[in-house]
């Protein structure tokens, strides 16, 4: 049955909101309150995966337009990026940890993140004992933060000659963290070639459905979410050897070129904010060029800089979930990157909620 | 073809240039870590030490001013004041921490308290109040230090808030009561960084107004002031007026400039809009635009139009240019990488630019058009010429390049370098045609003067010498002169060592011996045999040291025709004809089994030969063991060419090195194989046929290893991997590799040995000491 078959007439109504991101901020916002009213009516069969939501910033204070999100979505477990792991000098070196700014964050189950850079299984760290310092550190911020978290999140896009160190990382953490469920990012290259790139020893996996272009060509359409790359990484009915839950992106950048080169992302950089920028003229769907130098997002642009702003949109979101229908597998938690104050701008808000639903559509 | 007929001239140009000045010549080019790019433009001969720190790099670790540079200021600082010499190194633990010999096992306090002023002529009122000072400083330490613990989220422990309290009030009453000027304000410095460092922002900002800014002369120390002022600034929102007094950081105190240049981070219009307000002068503007167009990040173009309108042709617009001149280099002749010389040359011979797409044609060609007007406006700023001269070379306008840099005649000091390199590198790209004996003379010159280098080391971090070099073996790789390629390429007597083979070698040794050799094809040998003697002094006697090149040669050749039995009498011959030093005494004696190897074990049975009196005995065996088929020689010639390989412990026979990595030099086991197989065939009696046998074995294995690294992925292999002592806990690759062994028929002579000669003495010793038999038995 297809999509219109099963929600009816209201439902398609829906599709046409991948044109809203390019519509102004109030006309959206009416827009978004009709289509939310439409979609109420549309309801799975099976039960939907819980939302959540990734917040990855390094001062965790929830604003009230995130506030607003998290409400509306009854959003329970927020993944927290508790610190990154990278190497300087050779050793292994915790960077922009977490602080909690404000008490928000007692209202949810803490999911603790940490991100480590392939580069750091590259270097010549023992990875037992960086387990164990991460595992300490965590320990650390929980205590601080009174908190007493029963999942932790592990994210490295290992490689064939980091995988072995990886792996054994996380079997010492997972030592450590005996009593708690582990779980770690899954790339859609990880999904396709286990044998080649290993699965690592954890309790589920989380396949990050993101980042999935060339994000150094300058010619690519979408690096964030192309669902065209990511079909040749699916077939029907594929398996995984862990459950896996589910991310895809809630986020927007824009990739700026200098001398036919990525020079730059500028995180939360859109469209609509390149549209209002003097300096920046538009030479192509979602492309721009510099006219002349000017600040923008924090960067200094030269002129003759290519700019290409990216975000997914609801088309490609929907296209997303048909496309993770294909792996046999159910998912109990989608997850957005990233709650960010910027949301309300680019996505409808009842967006999250239809995207579980339509994964638990059949 | 305008730059056809011209290319002659060019040598005039260079001559001229080498006639001139040339004993001046003495810095080296640009230290480059990474090896990134080739830099004919080397900004370290162009501008004082001053502006080094804004020279560009490629390498992302080593951003300009990334050196702190304020310690030894502030040392001499403290120097000043106390009148009178202070040891150095104890007051500069109790300043910087600094690891100092001797004063390991001393705290800093103790050597405040009773050692640093010991036996000083420094008044006592100054020692006292110091004392005090510092004593105090190291106690705000605690406050102001960075966490300790990497791994640790809180951090180091700060003090509680009573202890921190107790410590202004402290400063507060030592700044009152204090006398001496210098301490009074670094006192006055403490108090301001313990109301930043306890989170009291406003306070610590109205305290600099009321302390530090009505100072009218500013010390080091009120600097460092400003330098906290600033950021204070910032973290209230006074954007515009914190990166104002971090420019004026940057440009009055050089002990703070790495901090202001970094902490002058400006990220948006208004902020940028704000600051260029605060500015007093024009000069104070054209710096905004000097610290930010030399930016890593930052096109300079923009900027440099703006210090141009604001100071007109200043020394930050020739950095700037620099700067940006470096980034193409940088970003488009990076040839050690994925782009080899020969696709350079393609493009220049195609007429196309050296640049690698239109973007940067299009930048160069912006920055060529505001160089041209820089040179057209300033004729006598040879700076200009460079710039203009090196764009168009860039842009592929080799003809219009030539004429800029030529007609300019011969640029004073520093520049004239540039200009010779950049002529130099201009008749390379272009010429086609061989070069002649007179030209090969001049470039043989330039290679010493110019990139002052007279003893020809070539492998330095004067990388534009290296692209000279580059282009002059790519020249020679066209004309058909792959002796005189390789040698430009940097070839060296001990790489050719390492690996030789008997083709390079006679050609080598026919290069050596063609009569009237060019200064570049001596300069050449000079590079490839060493550096012993400068080039004046090789190029003094040519014959000479040509003579030395060519014994060292034949040292070679010998070696190969040993791999050879049947060239051993040729060896022997040739060995002969060199002087005695190229023979020498042997550690251990060839002739020699072990029934487990050992390269590097000192044998009880030391040999009484030398390498020649050996080949000559090898050379008598092998023509006994023809002769009359004798087991016993041919045993012998079998652990002689055994021991003498790679595997063997008289390696240093037929090889130069032993590589930790891989097999290299003489590793073919086969001949010694051959001559096993013999002493078996011939041999009158089990025993001795059994360890002929046994030897069989052992090189018939090590003939399967040399196989099987050449077959085997590279990245799969350690070194002794076939190793059976590197295999404690590692059974299962034992097993692989004895069962493809087996598999691929290399464990034939055990097997021999097995079936024929298992009741041998030799046998029963061979399986006790040998684990390799002793699992071949077992299974």
């Amino acid at each position: 049955m297809n999509i219109a078959g099963r929600f009816g007439k209201t439902c398609n109504a829906f599709s046409w909101l991948r044109y809203v991101t390019a519509m102004s901020s109030n006309y959206l916002l009416l827009i978004t309150i009709f289509t939310a009213s439409l979609l109420t009516g549309c309801q799975p069969e099976a039960a939907s995966p819980a939302v959540s939501f990734y917040y990855w910033k390094s001062a965790f204070k929830l604003s009230p337009t995130e506030r607003e999100w998290l409400e509306a979505h009854k959003v329970e477990r927020l993944y927290v990026k508790y610190l990154d792991v990278d190497v300087e000098n050779g050793q292994a070196v915790p960077k922009a940890p977490v602080r909690f700014a404000d008490s928000t964050y007692k209202n949810f189950e803490i999911v603790p993140c940490v991100f480590i850079t392939n580069r750091t299984f590259q270097a010549a760290v023992n990875p037992e004992d960086l387990a164990e310092r991460v595992w300490k550190y965590l320990q650390e911020i929980n205590t601080a933060g009174h908190l007493s978290p029963t999942v932790y999140q592990l994210d490295c896009d290992w490689s064939p000659s980091t995988q072995a160190a990886y792996f054994r990382f996380l079997d010492r953490f997972r030592q450590l963290a005996e009593g708690h469920t582990l779980t770690a990012t899954i790339r859609l290259h990880q999904l396709r070639y286990p044998e080649q790139t290993g699965v690592p020893p954890v309790d589920r996996g989380v396949l990050m459905y993101y980042n999935m272009g060339d994000v150094q060509n300058v010619e690519e359409p979408n690096s964030i979410l192309n669902t065209q790359t990511a079909a040749h990484y699916l077939t029907t009915d594929m398996q995984y050897d862990l459950p896996l839950d589910y991310a895809l992106p809630m986020f927007s950048w824009v990739l700026a070129y200098r001398l036919g080169e990525l020079h730059a992302i500028i995180n939360q950089g859109t469209c609509q904010k390149l549209d209002t920028l003097a300096a920046a003229a538009a030479i192509g769907p979602n492309r721009y060029r510099m006219q002349q130098n000017a600040y923008f997002g924090n960067h200094y642009l030269n002129r003759g800089d290519q700019l290409r702003c990216e975000a997914p949109t609801v088309a490609d979101l929907e296209t997303a979930i048909d496309q993770l229908k294909q792996i046999d597998n159910h998912c109990e938690h989608l997850l957005f990157y990233h709650l960010d104050e910027n949301l309300s701008n680019a996505f409808p808000k009842n967006l999250p909620q239809h995207l579980a639903d339509r994964l638990a559509t059949p | 073809m305008l730059f056809r007929k011209t290319s002659h001239s060019i040598w005039l140009t260079a001559s001229l240039l080498l006639s001139v000045g040339v004993q001046s010549l003495s810095a080296c080019g640009p230290y480059e870590d990474s090896y990134h790019y080739f830099n004919l433009f080397v900004p370290e001969w162009l501008f004082s030490d001053e502006y080094e720190p804004t020279f560009y790099t490629a390498d992302d670790y080593y951003h300009i001013w990334a050196e702190a540079d304020y310690p030894d200021a502030n040392l001499q600082s403290w120097q000043q004041f106390f009148e009178q010499p202070l040891k150095e190194e104890p007051l500069r633990k109790v300043l910087y921490d600094s690891w100092i010999e001797g004063y390991e096992n001393v705290s800093r306090e103790v050597l405040v308290k009773s050692l640093l002023f010991e036996g000083s002529l420094i008044s006592i009122p100054r020692q006292e109040a110091s004392k005090q000072y510092l004593l105090l400083a190291l106690e705000m330490e605690a406050l102001a230090n960075r966490p300790t613990d990497t791994w640790g989220y809180q951090g180091q422990e700060k003090l509680s808030p009573e202890a921190a309290a107790d410590l202004i009030q402290r400063l507060k009453e030592a700044l009152e009561r204090e006398k001496f000027p210098f301490l009074k304000n670094r006192y006055a410095f403490q108090l301001l960084k313990a109301y930043r460092y306890t989170g009291q922002a406003q306070e610590a900002i109205q305290f600099y107004k009321k302390y530090f800014a009505p100072l009218k002369q500013k010390d080091l120390i009120s600097y460092w002031a400003m330098d906290h002022y600033a950021g204070l600034l910032l973290q209230t929102g006074a954007n515009g007026e914190g990166y104002y007094h971090f420019l004026k950081v940057f440009e009055q105190a050089p002990s703070r400039r790495h901090s202001a240049y970094y902490s002058f981070n400006i990220s948006t219009e208004e902020d940028w809009a704000a600051t260029y307000k605060q500015c007093q002068n024009p000069k104070e503007k054209a710096l905004m635009h000097f610290i930010r167009g030399t930016r890593q990040e930052v096109l300079g173009l923009e900027d440099m139009r703006s210090i141009f309108g604001l100071m007109g042709n200043h020394e930050w617009l020739r950095i700037v240019m620099a700067r940006e001149i470096n980034k193409l280099e940088s970003n488009n002749l990076s040839y050690y990488g994925q782009q080899p010389i020969a696709q350079l040359m393609q493009r220049v011979d195609q007429g196309q630019s050296l640049l690698k797409n239109e973007e940067y044609e299009d930048y160069a060609g912006q920055l060529l058009r505001f160089a041209t007007t820089a040179y057209y406006n300033n004729r006598d700023d040879s700076f200009w010429v460079l710039a203009k001269g090196y764009l168009e070379l860039l842009l592929g306008r080799l003809p219009t390049a030539q004429i800029t840099l030529e007609q300019a005649g011969a640029l004073d000091g520093p520049h004239q370098r540039i200009q010779g390199e950049l002529l130099l590198a201009i008749q390379l790209l272009g010429q086609e045609e061989t070069l002649s004996k007179e030209q090969e003379n001049t470039i043989a010159l330039q290679l010493v003067e110019l990139f002052a280098d007279p003893m020809a080391n070539w492998s330095t971090q004067q990388n534009n010498q290296e692209f000279i070099l580059e282009l002059l073996a790519y020249r020679k790789r066209q004309a058909g002169e792959s002796i005189m390629a390789r040698l430009l390429a940097r070839e060296v007597l001990s790489s050719t060592k390492t690996d030789p083979t008997e083709s390079g070698v006679d050609s080598l040794l026919a290069f050596i011996n063609k009569p009237a050799h060019s200064e570049l094809e001596l300069l050449a040998l000079k590079h490839f045999t060493g550096n012993e003697s400068t080039w004046s002094a090789f190029v003094r006697n040519p014959e000479a040291a040509l003579s030395a090149v060519r014994y060292d040669v034949l040292d070679i050749k010998g070696r190969l025709l040993m791999r050879d039995p049947e060239q051993l009498e040729a060896a022997v011959a040739l060995f002969d004809s060199l002087p005695a030093s190229y023979d020498f005494p042997l550690k251990v004696n060839p002739f020699n089994m072990s029934i487990n190897d050992c390269v590097h074990c000192a044998y009880s049975t030391a040999a009484s030969f030398t390498r020649n009196t050996f080949v000559r005995k090898l050379a008598e065996i092998y023509q006994i063991a023809q002769e009359t088929n004798s087991p016993t020689d041919y045993y012998l010639l079998g652990n002689a060419y055994y021991n003498m390989t790679y595997f063997g412990p008289a390696y240093e026979i037929m090889n130069y090195y032993r590589s930790g990595v891989s097999y290299e030099g003489f590793y073919d086991c086969r001949v010694a194989l051959s001559f096993y197989d013999k002493a078996m065939k011939y041999a009158q009696d089990t025993e001795s046929a059994a360890q002929a046998c046994f030897m069989a074995a052992k090189a018939q294995q090590k003939v399967f290893y040399v196989k099987s690294l050449a077959e085997m992925d590279q990245a799969d292999y350690w070194y002794d991997k076939f190793i059976m002592d590197d295999w404690s806990g590692s059974t299962p690759n034992f097993e692989q590799v004895m069962g493809k062994m087996q598999v691929q028929g290399y464990l034939s002579y055990f097997k021999r040995l097995e079936e024929q000669y298992r009741q041998t003495r030799f046998f029963q010793r061979a399986i006790r000491e040998c684990n390799y038999l002793n699992y071949y038995v077992s299974q």
